[in-house]
Parts: structure tokens; sequence; C-alpha cells
């Protein structure tokens, strides 16, 4: 049976954070059901450190897992180039990396392309809270003023 | 404008005919799994036979036991993409022309069984933006069998929900169930046929109440946006990616403009 290590990010995901505990039932749950796998740990980042010296732990080779599951790909790190060189450690170390919500996983070079397409979704166009209407939209929508339902 | 957004537009939903063979394929799939209680005798995955069994499923289960099966089928069919690709091609060119080709959709498909007389699996009176859902959203309604009075859903008109909507957000006298019955008569039961698609904005109230026939309801349900509309709006929720929505058929140049955004974004 592989191994898995779970990884605790307590960055807001996309408005919602979640509790180290409850991040720890999902992936235990996600572990043993879903990967068939044993759910060996799971540390939390440093949410002071500059680089996510956490994550590379668990990719590090002195960290004997198969696999790293965590909640999202969000939960990456947001500089392109740490991100870049993460890829890079994961893969050499042919471990996986196992995001739940996204539905996704990396297993070699060749899912970067996907990971960095997923993570379109992270830019505040999609995650910024819709508050009003700007000037421009107001003055769109007198056209359709009668199509509402409420 | 076709008649279709012409009516979504008038009404805040349509009743629109599902493909036959995909409906029987994804009622076979729930069938597959129910078909293992004893009770069950003819476990026959042909049409009539699964609409006999799902009408009369009150006879097979007891209510004590209906949640934690339906939980059990809710969590299988959203094991990978089988279910929600069907679920979605069901749907497709009705969303195409509601909401946009480039989407947004739940990630999990909701299982409803609705026995006769069960009072626990109730829905009050309500509009999913109530609970942070997007008002940009439809919702695509399944039946399983055929929803009528009180086995189907109530809905009202978009004239109606407009008073309705502000007297619910104020009020401090009556609660939604009081509000439901001081209301009743301008909620009607939609009437569908297992066959037909119930396509719904949320933002209209809508509800159920105990389900007074003697069949019983099975339906589906899962929501669909534009992928590049609105996520939270007013207030942020968690009905968003990655937590309560995948993204469904991104297009090249969103890839590429949001990409060129990535890089040059300050």
């Amino acid at each position: 049976m592989k191994k898995f290590a779970g990884y605790i990010n307590l960055k807001n995901l996309n408005g919602v954070l979640y509790p180290s505990s409850i991040q720890n039932i999902m992936m235990k749950d996600h572990i043993q059901n879903v990967l068939k796998g044993i759910f060996y740990l799971s540390p939390t980042e440093l949410l002071q450190a500059k680089f996510p010296i956490t994550l590379k732990t668990l990719i590090g080779k002195e960290t004997k897992v198969d696999g790293i599951v965590m909640l999202s790909s969000f939960y990456l790190p947001e500089n392109y180039f740490v991100r870049k060189q993460i890829y890079k450690e994961i893969a050499k170390m042919r471990k996986s990396v196992h995001f739940i919500l996204d539905e996704l996983v990396f297993r070699s070079n060749k899912d970067v392309d996907k990971i960095e397409e997923y993570l379109i979704f992270n830019n505040a166009f999609f995650t910024n809270t819709k508050l009003k209407l700007t000037k421009e939209e107001k003055s769109f929508m007198k056209n359709f003023n009668k199509v509402s339902f409420v | 404008m076709n008649k279709i957004q012409e009516k979504f537009e008038k009404n805040g939903y349509v009743i629109v005919p599902g493909n036959r063979e995909l409906l029987n394929k994804i009622r076979k799939i729930i069938f597959n799994n129910i078909k293992n209680n004893k009770k069950i005798k003819n476990k026959s995955d042909n049409e009539e036979n699964i609409t006999k069994i799902f009408n009369n499923f009150h006879n097979y289960i007891s209510l004590k036991e209906l949640n934690s099966l339906r939980f059990n089928i809710y969590k299988k069919i959203n094991v990978g993409n089988v279910f929600s690709e069907i679920y979605y091609k069901l749907a497709k060119d009705y969303l195409d022309d509601l909401v946009g080709n480039e989407l947004a959709m739940q990630k999990k498909i909701n299982l409803s069984i609705q026995m006769p007389n069960d009072k626990d699996s109730l829905l009050d009176l309500h509009s999913d933006i109530y609970a942070g859902e997007s008002p940009f959203q439809v919702v695509v309604w399944i039946p399983l069998v055929d929803a009528y009075d009180t086995k189907s859903m109530f809905f009202t008109k978009p004239s109606f929900n407009k008073k309705m909507n502000e007297k619910l957000l104020n009020t401090d006298d009556y609660t939604t169930k009081e509000m439901y019955k001081k209301n009743k008569k301008n909620f009607k039961f939609l009437n569908i046929k297992f066959g037909d698609i119930l396509i719904f904005s949320p933002i209209i109230l809508h509800g159920n109440t105990i389900n007074k026939t003697k069949e019983t309801r099975f339906s589906l349900n899962c929501r669909f946006k534009n992928l590049l509309s609105p996520y939270d709006v007013t207030v942020k929720s968690h009905r968003n990616i990655p937590n309560f929505y995948r993204p469904l058929n991104i297009k090249p140049m969103t890839k590429i403009g949001f990409n060129y955004l990535k890089k040059y974004s300050k």
C-alpha cells in the first residue's frame, strides 16, 4: 500500500478558511477511500515563512512517502518561479501531489500545464466578491431592467 | 431570442424534453445501486420496472434507512466524471441558450428521494441565493419519475417573487413555513413527466411540502453558471471554484487571456 502525507495550509481558499481539523478529516478520507493508501502525517505550512518550507520537507527525500495530498492547488506558492521549482522537485523525487477539491493530480512534468491552467481560477476576477455594479455595467443594464426576478 | 429564452425570462423556468436514452442511462446507474435490496424481487432494469420500483420505493425501505442509502448513492454517482458528463449532455443544448457554453458546473450532483408522508425531507420555501449562491446560476432539475402535486416542488411567478422576496427579507413576524401557508395560492406545484427536464432560476422562491401522494419521488439537481460570470455576489461564500464549482469547457481564448493577465497584472 502506498503512503501519503497530508499538507495543511491555513491560507484562506477562495474565501473559505478550512480549519486544520477539517483539512485532516478530508485528507484522511481521500487517502483511505479514494487513493486506498495509508495516511502518514499532515504537517502545517509555516504561516510566517517566506518560502513553503513544510511542503518542501514533504517533497524531500527525508520524508518517505509516495505522495502528498492537499485541499487545492490554490495552496501552492503564489510566486510562479517558486512553484516551478516545486514542480521540478516533485517530479525529481517521483512523488505525486493530489489536489482534492480541484480533482487534479500532479505526477510528472507533463502535468504542469494542467495545474497552471487551473490556477487561472485563483485570479481576482474569479475570487473577488461582486459587491456592486460599475457605472458602465449599470448603464448597460438599463436596457434590460425588465428582465429581473427581484 | 428563441422560445426557450423567452419562456425562461417570463416564467423563471422552462420544462423541456430530455434525451430519453441518456435519462434511462442515469436511472439505471441509480437503480443498480438499490436493486440489491432483498425486498426488490424484480431486478430487471427495463424502463417500466425502474419506474415501478422508484415510485413504490417506500415499500422497500424505511424512513430511518432512507438518508444513509441516499447519501451512499450520492457518494457513488459523484465519483469520477461519468455521471456528471451524462448530466451535462442532457442539458447542454438548453444551457447553451440560457447560460452559455463555457460553464462552471456544481461539483456534486444532488439526489432527492421524497417518500410519501416523510416529514424529514423537506426544503421549506427558499431562494438559493439566500445561501450565498450566485444569481447567475440555473438549476437543472431532473425527475426520474413523474413529478406532480406534492410529489413535485412548488414555484412562484417572477412578479410575485419580487413582492415575496422583499417580505421575506424584512419580516420579523413570520417563519418561512407561515409565509408559505399565507401565500399558498401564489405557488404552484410543477407538473414534470419523466423524460422532461426542469431548468429554473433559483432566485425564484421554491420548495416542497410533505409528499401527500402515494408515490415516491426520485429526482436529481445540479447547478450551472457561465464560467466568467460572478461567483460571490454581495457576500463571500464557498459557492465558487474550487469549493463548489468545477470549470467546464474552458475555451482557448479564456486560457490565453488570463495567462496574459497573470503575466502582466500588477
